[in-house]
């Protein structure tokens, strides 16, 4: 075979890849649209599970999913923002500092399952919060910090060093500086960043099922005292995911219309998490154009 | 007001809180990477304490835990050491992983030449938004359509019931590639332009220049995609449990049900008792979990040194 | 407390007299004493005893790399901020030396102001570019930042141009707009000394036309230090010149001195080199 013939072959060859993995997106999305937006509806949305009939919805795991998520932000966003000023502004090179970064990127590979154990262990267990929304939220949180660490640190490094320089020269103290002029243009790759990460929170499922467990007692949705054991916002009780809701089912469902629920349930994890994905282009650019042209 | 200051009161003599908010925004988002980092200290220390108690507390015998072939820690054999044969979960694993690896690389780097090499335009508006929805879908959705459509589809061809690691690999194999796709691409575009344009300027063919040149150069960095790739594999749990079956023993083909170190965490954990054997058994799964992502860690790092160096 | 509160244009009636007190040459205002400027091991700045005239420009010229852009960096301790950059020698301004324990950085670069070679807003309008400075220093009346924003842009000659559209962001001013935008973000600190460094090389003709004009004006009420390569600027908008050549000054004197008769064969050289 000449060298004509191979180059032509191997062409073909990477256009068969790229159909194919254009084929299997279409494919997956297709799949989980086609078969669960049919049973999207309103009382879907909305109501409770059923345990043995047909006709539950998913409608406390959705809250659950987004109330994780608020709370995880809560905890893991300051923390991630501080950590990642310290290592873009602060950290200077020595072994420390070395040491701490190496230990982030641990973190980061951490398979999800494991922080889940240590959440079971560390919150659920010794502390004693049981299987609890804040337990979980606090699982989430570990899960989701190596990256935004990331995600801060990046961003404010790729702010020009002029910036920090004409902080500087107004006699800004480096603090002044950072919280004044280097974090607000920072800003956009932040909050691109941060909702990019949401979507990867909301669908995670293996951190959670040990720390916020594979249930969601009665709960009245007019009852918004955080401290009654009905009420949604209730931080100490246990609260099933979305996510962890379609791996239950699947697993263990008993209801004669599982199937028909996960379907649901995938298409709207899905739903969700594409919106992550556009809101976090849409405010990114937003946000950029208002700072550039506002 | 002026009048109440000294001669010797010079403004720049003045004391500013400045220096004062200076230092606690220093000591606050030191204490924040510090918090970062003892979260992964604290994280270390427990599955290492937990997971070697099964050895140490319950005298297990680690030559038994990495080669015997059955699991039931509740009992003792003979001669009064719990059974935790874990080879089944680990060779469940390996398995996985090495072969979703082989499955996902060739065609992630053939994609991530085509977006690089062939056509940029189509790469950017067709595979880059292709990549980046692929990556966002959550591991138990891949499991849920490997449950609903992979296992049928192999249970159809093959005989026995479609679980096993045939689905598990399949799942994986997908769930693996947007990761390994971009990570690759990025590896080939730091490939300097000139070698490129030197090496079609001898009269190499496009083919010729990508595989003598670009992958030649950008190998370490495929090579640490792929790294990524199967850490990620290797730790995914309710994906893979969701398709393999969970039989504690080693299959003798790809579709029978077997198990693997994250499937049998996630389905034990739930049903036994702090502190016991059989708990801390499971532990000790877990620290080979987090052991191999240590290893999957330290070889990326190795390798990207030597990228770098050169 | 009480200092916090005080106006600066209060607190610059007071540190005059305080310098008359001081002994201190009055025509002066601002001297360095053997500065040095050091990066890791290499010398940047050897040795400079220079003193700069109240209400007077001086021009800092020499070949690239020569040091006058450290050296002038050492003067409000921008290189402070440089991990392994440190200045050794004395800087005196209004009498007091710059090093000392006692004096507060952040005071130095408020009353030692900057412009630096490209324009740097920040991202943020045009108001809050120029209001940003007193209000971190302590102006906290809305009145008063409206008061100090007006004027400043008024000195900087930018007011007619911004006025309507104050709230909008500064990024999208052009360059030389931008530029005189830092130059009033500076002014609003109410400094005594300007310290710009090669304030127009990243302009059009226009516009550095503009900045030049700009610094004759302002003169009267600033002492003003700038590095330029552009020997016609220097000429022609600078008092005294001085020049350097690896790390030293060679020669100092009247603008009209140094380049019609200098005293070194070398600055002769390089004024002849670049004019010629």
């Amino acid at each position: 075979m000449n060298a004509k013939r191979a180059d032509q072959l191997a062409t073909v060859c990477l256009y068969a890849i790229v159909g194919i993995i254009v084929t299997l997106l279409a494919g997956l999305l297709g799949f989980v649209f086609v078969k669960g937006i049919p049973q999207l509806s309103w009382q879907f949305i909305t109501s409770p599970p059923q345990i043995f009939k047909e006709g539950g919805g998913v409608g406390p795991q959705l809250f659950n999913s987004f109330y994780l998520l608020v709370l995880t932000l809560l905890i893991s966003v300051p923390v991630a923002i501080g950590a990642g000023i310290y290592l873009a502004e602060y950290a200077k090179d020595n072994w420390l500092v070395r040491c701490i970064r190496v230990l982030i990127e641990v973190l980061s590979s951490l398979p999800s399952i494991v922080v889940g154990l240590f959440g079971f262990l560390f919150f659920v267990l010794y502390l004693g919060w049981g299987f609890s929304i804040l337990s979980g939220a606090l699982a989430l949180s570990v899960f989701n910090l190596p990256l935004l660490v990331r995600v801060v640190e990046q961003s404010i490094s790729n702010v020009p060093k002029q910036q920090r320089e004409a902080g500087w020269a107004l006699g800004f103290s480096k603090w002044e500086t950072i919280t004044t002029v280097v974090l607000p243009a920072a800003l956009p790759g932040i909050v691109t960043g941060v909702i990019l990460a949401s979507g990867r929170v909301f669908g995670e499922a293996a951190a959670l099922i040990y720390t916020a467990g594979m249930s969601t007692p009665a709960i009245d949705f007019t009852d918004w005292n955080p401290l009654s054991p009905v009420s949604p916002l209730n931080p100490f009780r246990p609260a099933e995911t979305m996510a962890v809701h379609i791996w239950k089912i699947n697993g263990e469902g008993i209801m004669p219309d599982a199937s028909a629920i996960s379907d649901g349930a995938a298409a709207l994890l899905i739903i969700s998490i594409l919106g992550f994905n556009l809101a976090s282009r849409f405010i990114g650019r937003l946000m950029f154009k208002k700072l550039s042209a506002g | 007001m002026a009048k109440l200051l000294k001669e010797s009161e010079h403004p720049l003599y003045r004391k500013s809180n400045k220096m004062r908010m200076e230092r606690a925004g220093k000591w606050i988002t030191f204490l924040s990477v510090v918090l970062t980092a003892a979260i992964t200290v604290a994280i270390l220390l427990l599955v290492f304490s937990k997971g070697l108690s099964t050895f140490a507390v319950n005298n297990g015998s680690l030559k038994e835990f990495l080669t015997g072939t059955e699991w039931n820690p509740g009992k003792v054999s003979e001669i009064g050491k719990p059974i935790i044969g874990a080879l089944p979960f680990l060779a469940g694993s390996l398995a996985v992983t090495g072969i979703s690896a082989v499955i996902c690389a060739p065609i992630a780097i053939g994609a991530a030449i085509f977006m690089s090499e062939i056509s940029q335009k189509t790469g950017k508006k067709i595979m880059q938004p292709v990549i980046e929805l692929l990556v966002g879908i959550p591991s138990v959705v891949y499991g849920f359509i490997g449950l609903s459509v992979v296992v049928p589809l192999l249970r159809e061809v093959f005989p026995g019931s479609g679980f096993g690691i045939a689905a598990g690999t399949i799942v994986l194999s997908v769930m693996i590639l947007p990761t390994v796709t971009s990570l690759s691409l990025d590896a080939i575009q730091s490939v300097p332009r000139s070698l490129r344009e030197a090496s079609l300027a001898l009269g190499s063919t496009r083919w010729q220049m990508i595989y003598r040149v670009v992958l030649k150069t950008a190998k370490p960095g495929l090579m640490m995609a792929i790294i990524f790739g199967m850490a990620r594999a290797f730790g995914e749990a309710l994906a893979v449990q969701m398709v393999i079956g969970n039989a504690a023993v080693i299959p003798h083909s790809l579709f029978e049900p077997a198990s693997t170190l994250t499937s049998i965490l996630t389905m034990g954990m739930g049903y036994t008792v702090m502190g016991q054997v059989e708990n801390n058994a499971l532990w000790s799964l877990a620290l080979i979990l987090l052991l191999m992502s240590l290893f999957f860690t330290l070889a990326v790092r190795i390798i990207g040194k030597g990228r770098t160096v050169r | 407390m009480q200092s916090m509160v005080l106006h600066p244009a209060v607190m610059k009636t007071k540190s005059m007299r305080v310098s008359e007190g001081s002994g201190f040459a009055a025509s002066s205002a601002l001297q360095t004493k053997e500065l040095s400027v050091f990066y890791g091991e290499h010398q940047a700045v050897n040795q400079v005893s220079i003193s700069f005239r109240k209400q007077s420009v001086t021009a800092l010229i020499g070949p690239s790399g020569c040091g006058k852009s450290t050296f002038l960096r050492a003067l409000n301790r921008m290189n402070d901020d440089i991990d392994q950059c440190r200045a050794e020698g004395e800087i005196y301004y209004e009498g007091i030396e710059l090093h000392s324990e006692r004096v507060n950085l952040h005071e130095v670069r408020k009353q030692i102001g900057m412009v630096f070679q490209r324009p740097v807003p920040f991202a943020k309008s045009i108001f809050k570019n120029v209001a940003s400075g007193p209000m971190r220093h302590g102006v906290k009346k809305q009145s008063e930042l409206e008061e100090i924003v007006e004027d400043s842009l008024k000195k900087a000659a930018l007011w007619d141009e911004v006025k309507d559209q104050l709230n909008t962001s500064a990024l999208r001013l052009s360059g030389g707009q931008q530029q005189r935008l830092c130059i009033a973000r500076a002014l609003a600190m109410q400094p005594s000394v300007l310290l710009l460094d090669e304030p127009a090389s990243a302009l059009d003709p226009v516009s550095t036309a503009k900045i030049e004009e700009l610094i004759t004006q302002l003169k009267a009420d600033y002492t003003i230090v700038i590095v330029t390569h552009n020997m016609q600027q220097a000429a022609r908008i600078s008092d005294e010149t001085a020049y350097f050549y690896m790390g030293r000054v060679v020669e100092h004197g009247q603008t009209g001195q140094i380049f019609t008769n200098p005293l070194h064969e070398q600055t002769a050289h390089y004024i002849n080199g670049r004019i010629g």
